[in-house]
């Protein structure tokens, strides 16, 4: 039996087209900031520091805790 | 204004309505030009709205290279896309020249589940075992597929999928057919494999000359 | 709190709801109706679980994967996580949201999972 490669559905290719169109591209302007009627409250400066829990405690000299 | 493209200083001024109804213009720098719209308002981020805005660049990228803008951007007036030009120009050339010629082609891969046969099994080890084995089979399709993707791939992209796999492909138009054959020889070496190919469409997933962490 | 329709979504994701967003591309304020404020919220918050969950998963993985769990811990943190993963879809549906719900565009940023 032979198999080939289906071209995407049209909904699914669809729904990639969209999310690159939406998700991917130039991104003119850097920052973000999020309020609430017209009040700046958060800017958002996301660093995420990703690193495993224990490599952090050792690195800072604490002793892991254990939960109970 | 609502931001279109990026493409050559050369380029023709495009003789297209835009999603608001008006006249695109070309806003030029001496390397580039941002292609524009005055909208009164910034349109509605809606699927039949992004979809409009996919075929005015999608026309756009056929008589000249192209980065699209991620939509919707809009700004404040024709000196801020001033401003932006002036500051991003020699990058967006030299990406623009990077790109030219090639598009975006999107894979799309699924299998079958490595752990379904232990689904059934009751407790925290046998699940944490089933997601390691799931997690494990995606690196491996992810890594797979690339390294065949990128017999015809000048860059392949991971893009963020729920299940299964996802690629974004930057290739000629023509490399098309051979991606298809790549894909097509993955899936037969298994049973329940699936692979499924979208585009070719601008590449949007390439406008940047880093990796993009998740977009 | 109304419960929001499972009906075809538009495909993007904002923070709070899509129709009363206004986007302004240069500082990407993103200013809110008050009346949608708690959907986004929810949004919101089930998100940044969701990330904290799949982030903790790969980390047991890893380790399972390190032999550095020991079996009575593999069993707890499997369990932990599934019990996660069972209340995580639990709220989604209650809050009507499709898994692709819970990602929001952080612009430049890219989107959170």
């Amino acid at each position: 039996m032979s198999v080939s490669t289906t071209t995407a559905s049209s909904d699914v290719a669809l729904i990639d087209l969209l999310d690159r169109v939406i998700g991917g591209g130039v991104v003119v302007s850097g920052d973000i900031v999020i309020g609430i009627a017209d009040v700046d409250l958060i800017y958002l400066g996301l660093r995420l520091v990703l690193a495993p829990a224990h490599e952090v405690e050792d690195s800072v000299g604490l002793t892991r805790r254990r939960s109970k | 204004m609502l931001l279109y493209a990026v493409v050559p200083a050369e380029a023709e001024a495009p003789a297209l309505a835009g999603v608001c109804g008006r006249e695109l213009e070309a806003v030029r720098d001496s390397e580039v030009a941002l292609v524009a719209e005055e909208c009164e308002r910034a349109p509605e981020a809606s699927r039949p709205m992004a979809l409009r805005y996919y075929k005015i660049v999608d026309h756009l990228s056929r008589s000249a290279t192209a980065l699209p803008v991620r939509f919707p951007t809009v700004v404040g007036d024709r000196d801020e896309i001033v401003q932006e030009l002036a500051r991003r120009a020699p990058r967006w050339r030299r990406r623009l020249d990077e790109l030219d010629g090639l598009a975006e082609l999107v894979l799309r891969a699924s299998w079958p589940d490595p752990a379904a046969a232990d689904a059934g099994q009751p407790g925290g080890s046998a699940y944490l075992r089933r997601r390691a084995a799931q997690v494990h089979a995606t690196e491996q399709v992810a890594d797979d597929l690339e390294r065949r993707a990128r017999q015809v791939c000048r860059d392949v992209r991971r893009l963020p999928a729920i299940a299964g796999v996802r690629l974004a492909c930057l290739a000629p138009r023509t490399a098309e057919s051979e991606l298809r054959r790549l894909l097509d020889e993955w899936q037969q070496e298994d049973a329940g494999r699936e692979a499924t190919l979208a585009g070719p469409w601008p590449p949007f997933s390439f406008v940047d000359q880093q990796e993009a962490a998740a977009s | 709190m109304t419960m929001p329709e499972r009906s075809e979504r538009p495909a993007v994701d904002r923070i709070f709801g899509e129709s009363t967003l206004d986007l302004d591309a240069l500082s990407r304020r993103v200013t809110a109706d008050p009346d949608k404020v708690e959907r986004g919220l929810v949004q919101l918050v089930l998100t940044l679980v969701e990330l904290l969950r799949q982030l903790m998963e790969r980390q047991a993985i890893r380790r399972l994967d390190a032999g550095a769990l020991t079996d009575a811990e593999t069993e707890r943190v499997g369990e932990t996580l599934m019990l996660l993963e069972k209340r995580m879809g639990e709220l989604r549906d209650h809050f009507g949201l499709e898994p692709e719900d819970l990602n929001i565009d952080l612009g430049p940023l890219g989107r959170l999972l």
